[in-house]
């Protein structure tokens, strides 16, 4: 069985846990976050016929990114920007994330998740951010963790173009 | 070209001298195999001495060579290894076996004396409280240390090599916990600012203290309850070493499969040591008591049960002997009883034989009374007194009479034998001559003096009786033309 860490990645408070929530049966609960500023899942899926488990890194993160402690993401496979798409400043941390990790990590498989899209009427990105996000060359999707819309997609799409 | 080249093998000539020649011998020695083979063949068994000096390397490329070799031969023969082990083997069996069984009583000893004790209550309540079994609370609360888990953990993704766990311990998904591991390692470096090569070797909560051991491309660590001993953390960095040198090219293929590492468990298992207290070889006195107990326990059972069925046999044996000794009177008794039937049986035959012979005796007795009888009557009857001519005297000492005295006497007797009684009637006759008056007077003189004679010579007068021939009622023989008296016997 292959084992791949991958790490969500996003400004405080857009929806990363939520998402794991979603997807992963928690053993822990999410206390670890606040003590340590990680907390690790958990789930085994099938991506075209093979087996794979994720370890599933939530990396609590703020607003200011230098609290990201890039010791985490060392060893990933992949990971996932999150993006609240009510809070403008929310894409510009991701993709500031993002330029972090391609600098100290490296060129790796990643994905922008617009999250919150229950409540797309609220959403404020402007034309510039969609740009930049368009242009990462990274896969963008639109996940709702209060509906469960697009979120095992978002795990799945990733894995694929992690090409395992 | 084709021109210059003994040229310019002179030109080497020339130039080398004899060492063009020896360069020669040295190209040929390395050409030809059988040179080349023969020349390793006198360093190879100093290199490989050499080597194995020097590091692992050697042991590492040849064991699964030997391994392999190993393995066909006990295909092949495995006779002969059993053979070649089994001095080894029967002491090492017995050993085990022996030890086994020490620590089999040293812990039911423990068992026992924590089970009396004040504290055996107590971790009771605690077991209790915290849903845990009391064994596992006891087993728990007496170590002095217990390797619970093992750990070998992929340095850069913290994603879980291998796990394993002690018997008793439980462990909560092993995979998350070591890539926390890893992430608090991270945690504190950053949090604490510690130098790049500083890493945190120990966490501790409790009673539980992890040792961490950090390797190149592997992290070991250790979980352990109680009070960790020192050498615990060499074990760990030893055990971490040997993972890394013979792992070293997995450590590099590693894209996320740790079932390559699967071989590295029993080296992780090496490490689940554990201390109990009071487990110092001291005499296990309660497991003793308790098997001293159980023992007694059943031999007074048994004695109960056996005296109960000894008495049982006893008195099954006694009524036994009883119906013996009846038997034997009711045999004795039917001995008794057919020797009696015998007895009487024969007494009986006898009686019966006597019966019969006396039967036939008398029936003996009888006919030949009766023949007798018969005998008598007939001599009697026809005797004949010899008278002389008109003469009635009779001669007592005349044998006729006495024969016929005698002959009436005895037929007296046969008929008295014969329970009847006699008469005989005495019948004068005369002859035709004569006259009748004379003849009458002659015939009746003549039967009296008959029965004179006779009772003078010893006949009973009742038995005779005289008639005269006239006598009416007389039978015609009666009347013979005789000269005598006739016999007419009678019983009646
Ligand atoms: N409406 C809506 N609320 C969301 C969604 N995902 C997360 N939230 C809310 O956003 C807040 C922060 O979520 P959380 O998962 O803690 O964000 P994190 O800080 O990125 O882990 C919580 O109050 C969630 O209920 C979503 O898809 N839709
Ligand atoms: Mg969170």
């Amino acid at each position: 069985m292959i084992q791949k860490k991958i790490c969500l990645l996003g400004a405080f408070s857009v929806g990363k846990t939520s998402l794991i929530r979603r997807y992963v049966d928690s053993l822990f609960t999410d206390k670890y976050l606040t003590t340590v500023g990680v907390k690790i899942d958990k789930k085994t899926l099938q991506v075209d016929g093979q087996d794979i488990t994720l370890m599933i890194w939530d990396i609590a993160g703020e607003d200011d990114l230098t609290n990201i402690r890039t010791a985490y993401l060392r060893g990933m496979s992949g990971y996932i920007l999150v993006v609240d798409g009510t809070r403008p400043h929310t894409c510009d941390t991701a993709l500031s994330i993002h330029r972090m990790v391609r600098e100290t990590v490296g060129d790796l498989p990643a994905l922008f998740a617009l999250n919150k899209a229950d409540l797309k009427t609220q959403w404020q990105l402007d034309a510039n951010q969609l740009k930049q996000l368009q242009q990462s060359g990274c896969p963008l999707l639109e996940t709702s963790a209060k509906q469960d819309a697009g979120v095992e997609d978002m795990f799945h799409q990733l894995v694929r173009h992690m090409g395992v | 070209m084709t021109t210059g080249t003994p040229d310019l093998d002179q030109l080497r000539r020339l130039l080398f001298g004899k060492e063009y020649d020896e360069l020669l011998a040295l190209k040929a020695q390395f050409a030809s195999s059988e040179k080349y083979t023969a020349s390793v063949a006198r360093i190879i068994a100093e290199a490989i001495n050499l080597r194995a000096g020097q590091d692992s390397a050697l042991s590492v490329a040849l064991a699964p060579m030997v391994e392999q070799s190993v393995t066909q031969s006990i295909q092949r023969q495995p006779q002969r290894f059993a053979e070649v082990l089994y001095p080894v083997m029967g002491p090492a069996i017995r050993k085990s076996i022996q030890q086994a069984l020490n620590e089999a009583l040293a812990n039911l000893n423990y068992l026992l004396e924590s089970s009396f004790s004040p504290q055996a209550w107590r971790w009771r309540f605690d077991a209790w409280r915290s849903g845990q079994s009391y064994a596992q609370v006891a087993l728990l609360r007496t170590l002095v240390y217990q390797v619970e888990q093992a750990f070998l953990i992929h340095r850069e993704t913290g994603l879980l090599l291998r796990h394993v766990l002690a018997e008793n311990a439980i462990s909560k998904a092993p995979d998350i916990v070591s890539g926390m591991l890893t992430a608090i390692q991270d945690f504190i470096k950053d949090s604490f600012a510690i130098n790049g090569e500083d890493t945190l070797d120990t966490l501790r909560l409790g009673e539980l203290t992890v040792l961490v051991e950090y390797g190149p491309h592997a992290i070991s660590a250790l979980v352990v309850r109680g009070t960790v001993p020192g050498e615990l953390s060499g074990l760990l960095s030893s055990t971490s070493e040997t993972i890394h040198r013979q792992y070293a090219h997995q450590f590099q293929a590693f894209n996320g499969d740790a079932a390559i590492f699967a071989g590295a468990e029993t080296l992780l298992s090496d490490c689940l040591k554990a201390q109990r207290q009071h487990r110092q070889p001291r005499s296990p006195w309660l497991a003793y008591a308790l098997l001293t107990t159980i023992v007694a326990a059943f031999g007074w059972w048994a004695y109960q049960h056996y005296q109960q069925q000894a008495g049982q046999l006893a008195q099954e044996a006694a009524s036994k002997q009883q119906q013996h000794a009846t038997l034997h009177d009711l045999q004795a008794q039917l001995r008794q009883q057919q020797t009696d039937s015998t007895a009487i049986q024969t007494s009986l035959q006898n009686l019966l034989e006597q019966q019969r012979q006396q039967a036939a005796s008398t029936a003996e007795a009888a006919a030949s009374n009766s023949r007798t009888i018969q005998q008598l009557t007939r001599q009697i009857e026809t005797a004949t007194y010899p008278f002389e001519l008109a003469k009635a005297e009779i001669d007592l000492n005349h044998p006729v009479l006495q024969q016929i005295s005698q002959d009436i006497n005895a037929l007296q007797q046969a008929a008295r034998r014969n329970q009847q009684s006699l008469q005989v009637m005495l019948t004068g006759n005369t002859d035709d001559s004569g006259t009748e008056t004379l003849n009458a007077r002659l015939a009746k003189d003549r039967a009296s003096n008959m029965r004179d004679a006779l009772v003078r010579s010893g006949v009973p007068a009742a038995l005779l009786v005289a008639y005269d021939a006239n006598q009416p009622g007389l039978p015609a023989t009666a009347h013979k033309s005789e000269r005598g008296v006739s016999y007419r016997v009678t019983l009646y």
